[in-house]
């Protein structure tokens, strides 16, 4: 089909418009925004597939708004080359179609509609008004505004016809109705046994699996129950015949014969042990008693020897007496010289130290002397001081003015100034100017020099023949003022008395020359005390003092001869270091003196010790004779001797006896026989209570046996086997039929696929040349029922709507044009007529679009509607503007 | 004039055994462990019309010690029903040992005709005309031979002697049998045995001179053809040959099938080894293993009868592993060779022959759903 014309009235918002002159390949409608370019589209849409009497709400849609018009389309166009009209006017059962064919033959009405059907290949609707979308292939190339993006809407009839196109081509390789139904059936089957999602067992075959795990862990655990059984079993055999062998009477008879065999041996070792003790304890005694011999010989022996050594010790005191006594004699010599000499010192010393003494006394004489002379005129001089101090201070108090007496005087002349200007402020100002003043008295008197004459008390002016004026200025205030200003006065007065001052500038006067007195009695007594800083008096008795320490020091001394003293410092020094000088000799000569006695009073003392050990080594010496011939008397050397020699012989006898004993003792293995007795009595022992804790024991196993053997552990895990067997051979039939299955599912969906990609092959070839100049690289993937799944781009595919809204407009752009290209091949010729579809494409893209379109212009007529006009302009096709069209139409019909 | 003794020879009842080898439902097994006391019932009725004069049972009495009381109960319960001598031995399953099923039995309260033997002192019946000697085992496994002592075992005088005994004999059994408490085959000459009554192996069988295996009463295996009797045993008198008389008493047959199918005549085939299970065949207890190569269309067909045979049977244990479906030439034709679904057979055959495919061995049964699915619409 090839549109040529367009004519529409009273369509929607358009009143009156046409397009003319469209042609093969690509023609571009352009117009603003509510121009009515989809009115245009969906007017072809009403006038083709809609019939001409169509009512209700679809004619309403189709009618400019608010207006019940009859909407009329009127239609130019070509099919095989060969020229058609239709004409179609809306309105309801008026509504008309007239459909004028090539061979001038014309359809009216329903035949019109039921002719378009036929030229057009799509079935219309029986009853009201039929879906655009399911009509033919026709709303697979004319796409509606805005909904490029979405994808393809390929409906039955585009199916059936592509479909039958790639038979042509492939052949018959897709799944047929029977096959359908057969995978359908395979397919459920298949998810009764795997789920949709991770393809995991589920269902019976789920549940079969499951069984066997829990029968498993069932029958492990019953047989680890019954495992235990059979330890407990094989416990109570071996405790039962532990026992049995711990029960036998010669087990007992045996341990009770040992036991009285090792008591036997014990009662044996003991008797050994008694004979050993008493061996023992004679053989004590006998080295006691040679013990006591052998001490006394030595005591023998050492009273000799010790007689022996007194008397050398004595001998050898006695040489040293003698060597003492010659040893002192040379030492009181030597004290008595030493004596003598320190007798010359001490005697030189007291004649030294008496100059030295006489010389110290000038000296200090000088010294005080002079100090006397020093602090007696500081004292006269601090005398004078105190004098002007004195005289000062009867200055001073001779001003009895105080800074308190101004001040005050100052504030009453203050007081009596304010009340004297108070009683002014009340008086009576009194001028005379008389003519002739003669005999004009003023209160009895001459007229007062001053003029005026200022009244505060009452007066009278006497005129001579005239008579007299009396005035009273005031009146009792005034007496009240005036009293206030005699008060002020009095005590000014009283003040001024006081202080003996007749005026406050006296009282002034007096406070300055006070001021000045005191300034002098200030720098008199800072002279005072610096003269005399511990007090006059004090000093005084210094002075006092220091004329006594003369007088006192003047006694035996030479006034005459008086050196100064600086030379008597010289010579008090020279008699000190005389002194000093013989002192130290007479030191040296005591210490020297100190040392010869010291020697003579060791040397005293050693021979007085001497001397006395002498006398008591002689003492001792005789005394241990004597006692030693005491002792001799009762028992001699000899016997002593004889005695020891026979203890010796007894305590070796004796130690042989106990050695023997105790070997025989020890060779009986007491330790052994003991220990044999114990073990046997706890080996009686432990036997008991061996067979209690085994009798105990086979009453607990017996009794766990008999609980846990009553249920059968044993049946019920062979029940368990047989129970998992079955499971496991029925999950084994359902794997394996389950297996099958998936196998089988598996391999009918791969082939399905494969089919598809097969069959779909051709339309994927075509769309790859326009695919290549927009996405290179990308190969678009259909689904079986041809809508597009995605795009393949190496290993991966990007479902279609993952594809960006530009990337997806694109995309069905071309496919499109492709689906053109495939089903003109079939002889169906259908202009594609796209409304505003690349709008969301970058220009890159848009204008490689655009080749592509161009491409296909060369085989199908292309009518795009737009408001982009610019960008189509590379498309090089012609360019009708709507507005232009009818540009009064769409005016009209607005309003 | 001396009156001879009836004796009734039986081992190996394996009460409480619970038949987990045979991967059946429980309630399917439920039955052939009932039957285990079933036929101990049908003993003491056989026991009581042929008036014997005791049931010697040798062995394995129980499946094995640690079976619950209800069972040890249940079998009291039978037994005190039936007022004859029961002699029951200890055998490897159910030996004498501390809280073994014996000292139950004793402690719940044997009845005196309930004669335990855990011990070798011989049990002289019938007025001192029998004697039996038993040799009870008192652990699973015994490497001497548990009958040794019977030589020396004193009897009085003029009593048969009648050996009771538990074990493998030597010599006469195949390898295969048990190594262990093994019994020689003189035994009954050298202890002058008038008769050897012996449990263990589960077959009927005279295993050497006046020496028996009663076998088990209740078959219990693929293995043992000739279970489900008992031996009705005469002796006429001390040193003279016994009398030996089978007596059926099973219940359960048990059929162990095999078959090797080939297309086309699988179904013919396995018609035949079925028909080897007697009917009724609700008692019969079937392991079918069948092998070859088979159509898909076969395949469905085995499966069919397969599941008939699973309803007309007590217990039916199957084994197809070896049995191959291969789609034939005929299976190809109805899959339809072109097309879809010819695509995804040829798939997977594919698969099927590819030894490094980890689902070659599903791609069998998948094209067998495939073929179930396709051309049977879903029957199988």
């Amino acid at each position: 089909m090839r549109l040529r014309e367009i004519a529409i009235r009273d369509f929607r918002k358009l009143r009156n418009a046409s397009v003319k002159g469209l042609v093969d390949g690509a023609n571009v409608i352009a117009g603003n925004n509510e121009a009515g370019k989809s009115t245009v589209l969906s007017a072809l849409q009403t006038a083709f597939f809609q019939r001409h009497n169509i009512t209700g709400k679809l004619l309403e849609s189709i009618q400019p708004y608010g207006c019940s018009v009859r909407p009329e389309v009127d239609l130019g166009f070509e099919i095989d080359g060969r020229t058609y009209r239709l004409q179609k006017t809306f309105a309801g059962s008026s509504g008309k179609a007239e459909l004028t064919c090539p061979d001038g033959k014309r359809f009216m009405n329903h035949d019109a509609d039921r002719k378009l059907e036929e030229l057009l290949r799509f079935q219309g609707s029986a009853k009201g008004p039929a879906k655009f979308q399911d009509l033919g292939m026709w709303p697979l190339f004319w796409v509606e505004q805005g909904t490029m993006f979405q994808g393809m809407n390929i409906n039955p009839d585009v199916r059936a016809t592509v479909q039958s196109s790639l038979r042509k081509e492939v052949g018959d390789i897709l799944v047929g109705e029977t096959a359908a139904r057969l995978r359908d059936r395979i397919r459920l089957a298949y998810r009764e046994h795997f789920t949709k999602e991770t393809k995991k067992p589920c269902g019976a075959l789920s549940a079969a699996e499951k069984n066997v795990s829990h029968l498993r862990l069932q029958l492990a655990a019953k047989r680890a129950e019954l495992d235990n059984f059979h330890a407990s079993i094989e416990a109570l055999e071996s405790n039962l015949a532990r026992l049995a062998e711990l029960r036998r009477p010669e087990v007992r008879v045996s341990l009770e014969r040992e036991l009285a065999e090792a008591e036997e041996a014990v009662r044996r070792t003991e008797g050994l042990l008694r004979q050993t003790q008493t061996a023992d304890q004679q053989h004590t005694l006998a080295q006691v008693v040679l013990k006591h011999a052998g001490e006394a010989v030595s005591r023998r022996q050492e009273r000799v020897a010790e007689l022996a050594g007194l008397e050398k010790a004595l001998e050898q005191l006695r040489e040293k007496q003698v060597r003492a006594e010659e040893e002192l004699q040379p030492l009181e010599e030597q004290l008595t010289t030493a004596s003598s000499d320190l007798a010359d010192l001490r005697t030189t010393l007291l004649a030294a130290t008496s100059i030295s003494n006489a010389a110290n006394r000038v000296y200090e004489f000088l010294g005080v002397h002079q100090q006397h002379d020093r602090e007696l005129e500081r004292f006269r001089k601090a005398q004078a001081a105190a004098g002007e101090v004195r005289a000062a201070e009867t200055s001073r108090a001779a001003f009895r003015t105080s800074d308190a007496d101004l001040k005050k005087l100052r504030s009453l002349e203050g007081e009596v100034s304010k009340a004297e200007a108070h009683l002014e402020s009340a008086a009576t100002k009194l001028e005379f100017q008389f003519a002739d003043a003669e005999g004009v008295r003023f209160n009895g008197g001459p007229l007062p020099v001053e003029n005026p004459v200022v009244l505060t008390d009452a007066a009278v002016v006497e005129i001579p023949s005239r008579g007299s004026l009396r005035i009273l200025p005031g009146g009792d205030t005034l007496a009240e003022r005036r009293s206030e200003l005699d008060r002020a006065r009095s005590n000014f007065a009283k003040v001024l008395s006081a202080i003996g001052i007749s005026s406050v500038a006296d009282a002034e006067e007096a406070l300055r020359l006070k001021q000045e007195a005191g300034n002098s009695l200030k720098s008199h007594r800072e002279m005072l005390s610096a003269l005399a800083p511990e007090g006059i008096t004090e000093l005084e008795e210094i002075v006092r003092s220091l004329e006594d320490r003369v007088a006192v020091l003047a006694e035996g001394i030479d006034l005459t001869a008086l050196p100064d003293l600086k030379t008597a410092e010289i010579r008090r020094r020279e008699t000190a270091s005389e002194v000093q000088k013989i002192t130290s000799k007479l030191r040296e000569a005591e210490l020297h003196l100190e040392r010869w006695r010291a020697r003579r009073v060791d040397a005293r003392e050693v021979l007085t010790t001497t001397m006395g050990e002498s006398r008591n080594a002689s003492g001792t010496l005789d005394r241990n004779r004597d006692s030693l011939n005491a002792e001799r008397q009762k028992a001699g050397d000899l016997e002593l001797q004889s005695k020891l020699d026979e203890a010796r012989k007894a305590e070796a006898d004796l130690l042989k006896a106990f050695t023997d004993a105790n070997a025989r003792y020890l060779e009986a293995d007491p330790d052994a026989a003991t220990q044999r007795v114990q073990m046997t009595k706890t080996a009686l022992t432990n036997l008991d209570s061996d067979i209690q804790v085994l009798e105990k024991s086979v009453e607990r196993l017996k009794g766990s046996l008999e609980t846990i053997g009553k249920s059968g552990p044993g049946e019920q895990c062979d029940a368990l086997e047989a129970d998992l067997n079955n499971a496991t051979t029925r999950y084994a039939t359902l794997d394996r039929d389950a297996q099958a299955l998936r196998l089988l599912h598996q391999t009918i969906v791969d082939t399905e696929r494969d089919a598809n990609t097969q069959f779909l092959q051709p339309v994927v070839e075509r769309v790859q040349p326009y695919l290549r100049r927009v996405l290179p690289g990308a190969r678009v993937r259909f689904s079986a029922d041809l809508t597009i799944e995605g795009l393949d781009r190496g290993e991966t595919t990007e479902p279609f709507n993952s594809l960006s809204v530009g990337a997806r407009e694109q995309v069905s752009v071309l496919t499109r044009i492709a689906f053109a290209d495939l089903l003109a091949s079939e002889g169906v010729a259908a202009p594609i007529i796209l409304d505003d579809a690349l709008v969301y494409s970058d220009n890159t893209r848009f204008n490689d679009t655009l080749l592509a379109l161009a491409l296909a212009a060369k085989r199908h007529q292309i009518i795009i509607l737009t408001c982009h006009e610019d960008r189509y302009l590379k498309l090089g096709a012609p360019t009708i503007h709507l507005e232009e069209c009818w540009a009064s139409g769409v005016a009209a019909a607005i309003t | 004039m001396i009156m001879g003794i009836r004796i009734l020879h039986s081992a190996d009842w394996q009460i409480g055994k619970q038949f987990e080898s045979l991967g059946a439902p429980s309630d399917k097994l439920a039955y052939l462990r009932q039957e285990r006391l079933s036929v101990v019932r049908r003993i003491g009725d056989l026991a009581a019309s042929e008036n014997v004069d005791a049931v010697l049972v040798a062995g394995d009495v129980f499946d094995r010690n640690e079976v619950s009381d209800l069972q040890i109960r249940e079998l009291l319960h039978v037994l005190r029903a039936v007022q004859i001598p029961w002699l029951l031995l200890p055998g490897n399953h159910d030996p004498f040992t501390v809280e073994s099923v014996w000292e139950r039995m004793l402690r719940f309260g044997c009845p005196p005709h309930v004669h335990v033997l855990k011990d070798g002192d011989p049990v002289i019946l019938c007025d001192g005309r029998l004697a039996v000697i038993p040799a009870p085992l008192t652990r699973r496994h015994q490497y001497e031979d548990p009958t040794e002592p019977f030589a020396t075992t004193a009897t009085p005088a003029g009593a048969i002697r009648v050996g009771l005994a538990h074990g493998s004999v030597r010599n006469r059994l195949h390898e295969a049998a048990e190594q262990y408490n093994m019994i020689s085959d003189t035994r009954a000459i050298d202890a002058r045995l008038d008769y050897l009554a012996l449990g263990d192996w589960h077959g009927a069988i005279e295993i050497a001179d006046r020496t028996w295996y009663s076998g088990t009463p209740e078959a219990d295996s693929f293995r043992q053809p000739e279970s489900g009797y008992v031996l009705l045993v005469d002796l006429p008198g001390a040193g003279q040959p016994p009398k030996v008389d089978r007596v059926g008493t099973g219940h359960h047959r048990w059929y162990d099938l095999e078959a090797t199918l080939q297309s086309p005549d699988a179904a013919e085939a396995l018609g035949t080894v079925m028909g080897a299970v007697n009917k009724p065949c609700d008692s019969a207890v079937v392991q079918l293993t069948l092998r070859g190569a088979v159509s898909l269309a076969e395949r469905a067909t085995v499966s069919d009868r397969i599941a008939e045979l699973e309803a007309e049977v007590q217990v039916l244990r199957t084994n197809l592993e070896e049995l191959i479906a291969a789609p034939s030439e005929a299976d190809l034709d109805e899959m339809g060779r072109q097309g879809f679904i010819g695509i995804v057979v040829q798939r997977l055959r594919a698969v099927h022959g590819d030894a490094s495919n980890p689902d070659q061995k599903h791609a069998a049964t998948a094209l067998q759903r495939l073929y179930i699915e396709h051309v049977l619409g879903g029957r199988s």
